[in-house]
């Protein structure tokens, strides 16, 4: 019988305002608050409140049987609490059924990682501290931005006494293996657990697709495909942002959500539950070995939409060259603008690889082009260093 | 087996002989076509540099062997050049005495002869030949192109390539030059504009039905041009304008943006590449500003490869800018571009900056941008040269094909 396992990552991007040369030096104030606040606004209003909704009405409906998990970001829950307070509420509200797992992961939704160790794991303290705030919980299970994940990631999140960490489910590392099984990372041991990506992107990306020979999908369609797989766990893993914001309403995804689990118990062999059971009843069937930096984005499933080209390396090595200068000012402002400058969505932004992987870019990209992109980043950190020189 | 399609061709300026963008594109455009099954006849006023006996002549010049070149006795008239002042020319006739022409007085007498001449010369020179299809460039064309389609009872396409409104900056349109521009856009079965851009002022500014106007992007040919960028070995980064000195072409908003540039790069240089009415004032300008030792004008020039290829960054501060092939050319040099975002280039290219043209604040902080961030100019100029591919002669004479096959059903 085979467990599904829904999770759902919750984030908005931090976007900078327009920050010329004549800034820099006269005004540290970079994010652009009026349009942050806009798409929040949006967001909260197509996908958050109603989505909580339908998903508290799951629960209410299905009592235990019905279980999910979240991770939200620190920074977006720090832009809800001061702008949306009431959307905070109602994520508190989903957890206290305690139907809902939570995982940690970075506060800043960051490549905190690849800057250092300790700027990691520093971040990752920073969300447990906000979730223990905001949510009153220890999460046991972790994600990394964007899913990146290495034997070496899982090994430092291993020592920071994880029970499981989540992974993409690489065809070229499992090779025949199937993702629906719970693994081991090689050395550290930690279990991780792997998102079995075609079947969530069936919702992620193709639901609305006319293109897909399977459109329209039916909860009931996706269910039948849920019950005959194989293996112990199948693993879906997406954007909450799927659910009105991706996807919009008129697509039908809110019914396709509201019916998928009475769809799935009328299959008979499927059960939900959260990740942590997963890995409590589930045993190891073999190890995950992956030597290089993955990532869930993209069709190539790496850094390249962040670090690939010269602009970005260019920035991620001088926003990674501060680290030292800027905490030692213990100026809380500066290393605080510092950290959301990690965000990764800054990067993403850069990314030149267009063309090759469609309009998913594009779509989400505040810029007229990745060098603008480049170019407000570029001044955004001539501006911190000049503050480092006097602080 | 289909016989070849026969296009009468009329144009104003063709290699060597060009002022401006228009001889390149015709060259380009040609050469493409008369691979396509077609004969081309190419009319155009003699170039004053072959003095022949006769009214008209008729060249098969080796170069050129794809078209049946017709000069018509010619002139030293420049149609892009919009302005009252004229002294300018003045001075290259005194250079070139063989210039018949005596007296340009702004768009005096003179200036509307000069068409009618054309107009009446091609008329009389064409009588005999056989055509399927006339294509006119330009509004000097225009009266040619109307009375041979009268004549031969031939559909006429014409395409626009910058009107009165553009080479004037909008500010003082001649209205002699507009009607005509008008005539014969009313008159032509079929308009082809070179942008979006372009289209949308011949819908407002001329209420050409939008169903009649066909946009084709210019092409480039990327191999006649020089992608390692040279070095001139100086410790100075090189800015270039390259364009006419006109109000269209915006020169006054590069020395605005050059004087922002230089508070905070003093090592640069602004290179001017190009002549014009307004080359006086701007020489003024840069004193005015201070800044006269940092720009440098070069004057007309022939060879403008070399100067794309030796430029670290290169701008098109167009105020009105139908298209933009300067922008295209710099690209095809590997020079990273900044294209003002009232141009028709700008609906199509991606890889560079556009900025709008009055904004020499933004301007400035782009080119500060462009030449402190090495890896921001890789990338761009990088992927601007791929993205070349998609801007090929070939693919503008398939559409003009199309054009031609449309309006002879």
């Amino acid at each position: 019988m085979p467990s599904v396992c829904l999770y759902f990552h919750v984030h908005q991007p931090l976007r900078l305002r327009h920050y010329s040369l004549f800034d820099i030096g006269k005004n540290n104030d970079y994010f652009d608050d009026s349009a942050n606040k806009f798409y929040l606004e949006r967001a909260s209003r197509k996908c958050y409140l109603p989505t909580n909704k339908v998903l508290l009405d799951l629960i209410e409906k299905h009592g235990e049987k019905f279980k999910f998990c979240f991770s939200i970001t620190g920074v977006f829950l720090d832009q809800l609490e001061q702008d949306f307070p009431e959307v905070v509420e109602s994520f508190q509200k989903l957890v206290d059924t305690g139907n809902v797992e939570l995982f940690d992961e970075t506060y800043y939704h960051s490549l905190a990682y690849l800057v250092s160790k300790k700027e990691f794991v520093k971040q990752v303290k920073m969300h447990s501290k906000k979730f223990k705030k905001v949510f009153g919980v220890k999460p046991r299970i972790f994600r990394n931005t964007e899913a990146m994940y290495s034997n070496e990631i899982a090994s430092v999140v291993s020592e920071m006494n994880f029970k499981a960490i989540v992974a993409e489910g690489l065809s070229n590392t499992l090779g025949w293996r199937s993702p629906n099984f719970v693994y081991k990372a090689k050395g550290s041991g930690i279990k991780v657990l792997l998102r079995n990506y075609k079947l969530s992107d069936d919702i992620a990306f193709r639901f609305s697709s006319r293109e897909w020979n399977e459109w329209p999908l039916t909860a009931d369609k996706y269910a039948s495909w849920l019950s005959s797989n194989r293996g112990h766990c199948i693993n879906l893993f997406m954007d909450y942002e799927t659910f009105g914001e991706h996807q919009w309403e008129s697509t039908g995804i809110f019914n396709f959500l509201r019916h998928l689990p009475e769809e799935a118990f009328k299959q008979g062999n499927l059960e939900f539950s959260t990740a942590s059971e997963i890995i409590n009843d589930f045993p190891v069937v073999g190890e995950f070995d992956v030597p290089y930096i993955s990532s869930w984005a993209d069709v190539d499933r790496d850094l390249s939409a962040w670090l690939e080209n010269e602009m970005q390396k260019q920035a991620f090595n001088e926003i990674k060259s501060l680290e030292e200068k800027i905490l030692f000012s213990r100026n809380s402002k500066l290393i605080q603008d510092w950290r959301k400058m990690q965000i990764s969505d800054h990067f993403y932004y850069m990314c030149t690889k267009w063309f090759a992987d469609g309009d998913v870019h594009k779509y989400f990209n505040p810029y007229d082009s990745p060098y603008e992109s480049f170019l407000n980043y570029a001044n955004v950190l001539s501006d911190l260093k000049s503050r480092l020189k006097i602080s | 087996m289909v016989s070849d399609l026969n296009v009468l061709m009329l144009g104003w300026e063709f290699p060597p002989f060009k002022s401006g963008g228009l001889g390149t594109y015709l060259h380009g455009f040609t050469k493409a076509l008369s691979k396509k099954d077609t004969k081309i006849t190419f009319v155009m006023p003699s170039t004053g540099v072959k003095i022949n006996p006769g009214f008209i002549e008729v060249i098969q010049a080796d170069n050129y062997s794809h078209l049946d070149l017709v000069e018509i006795e010619g002139f030293d008239f420049h149609p892009y050049f919009p302005s009252e002042n004229y002294s300018f020319f003045e001075e290259r006739e005194k250079q070139n005495p063989d210039s018949v022409n005596k007296s340009i007085n702004a768009y005096g007498f003179d200036f509307f002869s000069k068409v009618r001449k054309y107009t009446v010369s091609a008329v009389r020179k064409l009588k005999s030949r056989q055509c399927d299809v006339i294509h006119c460039h330009d509004w000097m064309t225009f009266p040619a192109g109307i009375a041979l389609k009268e004549q031969k009872k031939k559909p006429l396409v014409v395409t626009i390539h910058s009107t009165e409104f553009d080479r004037t900056g909008n500010l003082s349109p001649n209205s002699q030059i507009c009607e005509i521009e008008g005539k014969g856009l009313h008159l032509a079965d079929r308009v082809i504009t070179i942008s979006n851009y372009m289209k949308q002022q011949l819908i407002e500014r001329y209420n050409v039905p939008s169903e009649k106007i066909s946009v084709v992007y210019n092409g480039i040919d990327k191999s006649e041009y020089i992608t390692d960028s040279t070095s001139l070995a100086l410790n100075e980064k090189i800015v270039l304008f390259l364009g006419r000195l006109t109000i269209q072409k915006g020169p006054d908003w590069f020395l605005e943006t050059a004087f922002q540039v230089l508070k905070f790069l003093p090592n640069t240089k602004f290179v001017v590449v190009g002549d014009g009415d307004m080359l006086p004032s701007l020489i003024n300008k840069s004193i005015a500003m201070g800044i006269s030792d940092k720009v440098v004008f070069s004057g007309f020039q022939d060879d403008v490869k070399k100067f794309y290829s030796v430029a670290d960054l290169f701008v098109m501060p167009s105020v009105s800018e139908p298209f933009g092939l300067t922008a295209l050319e710099a690209m095809a040099s590997n020079t990273p571009v900044i294209i003002s975002k009232q141009s028709g280039v700008s609906e199509v290219v991606n890889h560079c900056f556009k900025v709008d043209f009055w904004d020499s604040h933004e301007m400035a902080n782009k080119i500060i941008g462009l030449l402190s961030h090495e890896s921001l100019s890789n990338e761009m100029k990088k992927n601007a040269f791929s993205e070349l591919q998609g801007f090929s002669w070939n693919t503008v004479a398939d559409q003009c094909l199309e054009v031609y096959k449309g309006v002879m059903n």
